[in-house]
């Protein structure tokens, strides 16, 4: 109908859009707290805050709905026509748009896709990013409009990643990044296209609105849209967003690509390296090999990266990947690197962060015991490997991590209590041993388990039930794991040492530079023999299950003890046991560090009955006899 | 009541009236292009008119909301 038709400028229609999308964004922002306040205040709710910021949405959605309507009439140069307010034309530039046309989610849904589909099959990538700007900007307004989601979604289909694929170019400027900045690798338009494409597509996978076209075509992509999906994810929305199995599902596909494609033919991902400029021939590209932010972009825009880091940002998905086996066993390896020829030299950068952070995810409360049994299953099995792996130290310290939050299970395994039977107790020996590959990782371990300990003394001296004999036992396995270790790093460092030196004959060539020429290949040739015979070393042996032994092995068990007694009397507990000298608890903790304070603890701890110094020795039912009849405290 | 009490009111009305300039701001800077400059037609101008009422709207619930605040301090400070 006539009096629906209104002449428009589309350069200020456009912009009162943009400024209603500011009212919006600024309602959105600040309502909720001045709700939050004037409800504590003045227990007044404000309802009306909230319908007036939901039509402040619509306002912006409407606008911007006839602002493209305009731009599209314009583009194709449609004559304005008759002034609908009187007489005449309308002024030279302005358009006639229907009012009321304004759009309604499910029908934008669709017609988004739907011109997103259309600019696809054209020849005109300027059209293409024209409306992936569009689309980003309706995206972020329609949000989590479930009617937009849906229509846009099942109309976008299987397309859903090719857009980003069919304009991944690199961005204009070819000089490096400066400061170690990683090269961006889309244009600012296809980013924030990406971003909002990325946000829509978490939106609608929490929703289950994605649609199985869509889904195939994001979890299991064509080989030339695997990276613009990883895009995808690395642009859009944080891991929390995401449905958890979408999520864990798009990780397992990529890390079957991954273990199944060779790195060689995985870094020939046309747009990626495109995107990088690290195509010979490519503009940028001697830029490219000099670029102090190559490593960092080589990692940022890796797509297997991009997946796994959302994963890691969602502890159920986290889960549901580990509750597979054969990922716990991608995760816990030792070639979690990025690889790339450049120039005819391999660079390679280590990316481990994303399975350490999956690994800490999934398996850190008690929701995930069944994650943590495959991890663990999967870090001995990588143990006893042949050869051997030994993972990436920030695996390793995620492995750490996992026996710390499993400390107890694993204690009363080591102890052979089967009613908790997460851990096969005749493990835990290669478990810890991997563990003490790092020094860190058993740091983490090891502080994680001396305050289990501190916690398991303090409930012995209090109740009398506790599992200081079990955490004791495991104590001590650690002790003979750490000594092992020595062992161990001993090994690792004659082999690096070994390669290192390797490498340097292969440069000069073993059969032209005898070793007694070149001292040092010489000196690499007695590390390489003392790395062969390193293998040699025995692995240690410990009978797991027997109590009394690992008991034994345990080094220092006061310290836990001593913290446990000084708590309970800073909590107004007192133990019938000679005070602490002061300066030995700093700031809460028990901590002799010279030799004057280890003399003056070696004292004190002289002092205390037997039944203290030998408190994880006491059978409980002793305990349980001395704490009846004990007075009662505080 | 306690000083606490009182300083904790002082503060969140502040944030309030910060927010609501913001607000104001937002609106007012969106209004500059609401009208003839922009379209001709009277479907607009039932919009802008609608637009204006809910602005109008606005303006007041956050002005009321405000002067609520301002009346809690006041209680507070004078005391029980």
């Amino acid at each position: 109908m006539s009096g629906d038709f209104v002449g428009v400028r589309p350069d200020n229609v456009e912009e009162l859009a943009r400024r209603l999308r500011t009212v919006l964004d600024t309602l959105e922002t600040h309502a909720p707290r001045i709700r939050r306040l004037s409800e504590q205040w003045t227990q007044t709710g404000l309802a009306r805050l909230t319908e007036l910021t939901r039509v402040a949405g619509d306002d912006a959605r409407d606008m911007t709905h006839r602002a493209r309507l305009a731009r599209d009439l314009e583009r194709m140069s449609v004559p304005g026509g008759t002034n609908p307010t009187g007489p005449g034309q309308l002024p030279p530039g302005w358009q006639l748009v229907q009012w009321g046309a304004v759009s309604e989610g499910g029908a934008q849904g669709q017609v988004d896709a739907a011109r997103l589909k259309a600019a696809l099959k054209g020849e005109d990538p300027a059209l293409l990013r024209a409306e992936l700007a569009a689309l980003a900007v309706t995206a972020g307004l329609y949000g989590e409009d479930h009617s937009y989601l849906a229509s846009f979604w099942a109309t976008i289909g299987a397309e859903a990643p090719s857009a980003v694929t069919a304009v991944a170019e690199p961005v204009p400027a070819a000089a490096p990044a400066a400061g170690g900045e990683p090269v961006p690798a889309l244009g600012s338009g296809v980013a924030q296209a990406a971003a909002a494409f990325g946000a829509s597509m978490a939106a609608a996978s929490r929703r289950r609105l994605l649609g199985d076209k869509a889904v195939r075509a994001i979890v299991h992509p064509r080989e030339e849209d695997r990276w613009a999906v990883g895009m995808l994810f690395k642009y859009g929305a944080h891991g929390f967003e995401w449905d958890a199995e979408f999520l864990a599902e798009a990780a397992r596909s990529v890390l079957d690509w991954r273990r199944e494609t060779p790195a060689a033919r995985r870094r020939d991902v046309e747009p990626w390296q495109y995107a990088l400029r690290l195509n010979p021939g490519r503009e940028g590209f001697a830029e490219a090999l000099v670029s102090p932010g190559l490593a960092r972009s080589l990692v940022e825009y890796d797509p297997v990266h991009a997946v796994l880091t959302r994963v890691a940002e969602n502890p159920a998905a986290s889960r549901a990947l580990l509750r597979d086996r054969r990922y716990a066993d991608d995760l816990v390896d030792d070639d979690w690197w990025v690889t790339f020829e450049v120039g005819g030299r391999s660079r390679r950068v280590d990316v481990s962060g994303d399975p350490a952070g999956i690994l800490l995810a999934g398996a850190r409360d008690v929701e995930g015991s069944e994650a943590a049994r495959n991890v663990f299953d999967a870090a001995v099995a990588a143990g006893r490997g042949e050869p051997p792996r030994t993972p990436q130290p920030e695996v390793t310290r995620a492995l750490g991590a996992l026996g710390r939050t499993w400390a107890v299970p694993l204690a009363r395994s080591v102890a052979g209590d089967d009613r908790e039977p997460v851990f096969p107790g005749t493990d835990v020996v290669p478990f810890l041993e991997l563990v003490a590959r790092d020094v860190a990782a058993m740091a983490v371990f090891r502080a994680g388990l001396d305050g289990t300990l501190v916690a398991q003394a303090k409930i012995a001296l209090t109740c009398g039930e506790s599992l200081l004999r079990e955490l004791g036992a495991l104590s001590g396995l650690v002790a003979a794991a750490t000594a092992g270790y020595d062992g161990a790093r001993r090994r690792d460092l004659a082999a690096g040492r070994a390669l290192a030196g390797y490498n340097v004959l292969l440069d000069f060539g073993p059969q032209t530079v005898p070793a007694e020429v070149n001292p040092v290949a010489a000196v690499a040739l007695e590390w390489w023999s003392l790395a062969g015979a390193g293998t040699a070393v025995p692995p240690m042996r410990v009978p797991v299950r027997d109590e009394t032994e690992c008991l034994a092995k345990l080094d220092d068990f006061r310290l836990p003890v001593a913290q446990a007694l000084t708590d309970l009397v800073e909590e107004g507990r007192p133990q019938a046991v000679p005070p602490l000298p002061a300066h030995l608890r700093v700031e809460g903790r028990v901590v002799p560090t010279t030799s004057e304070h280890w003399t003056a603890f070696d004292t004190w701890h002289s002092t205390l009955p037997t039944l203290y110094r030998d408190l994880h020795k006491v059978p409980r039912a002793a305990w349980l006899a001395i704490l009846a009849n004990k007075p009662q405290q505080g | 009541m306690s000083a606490h009490e009182l300083q904790d009111a002082i503060r969140d009305k502040l944030v309030v009236e910060s927010a609501t300039q913001d607000i104001r701001h937002a609106l007012t800077y969106a209004e500059h292009l609401i009208g003839s400059q922009t379209w001709q037609g009277a479907r607009a101008d039932q919009w802008a008119g609608e637009w204006k009422r809910r602005r109008h709207d606005l303006e007041n619930l956050l002005a009321e909301t405000l002067a609520e605040l301002n009346a809690r301090i006041q209680r507070l400070s004078a005391g029980p």
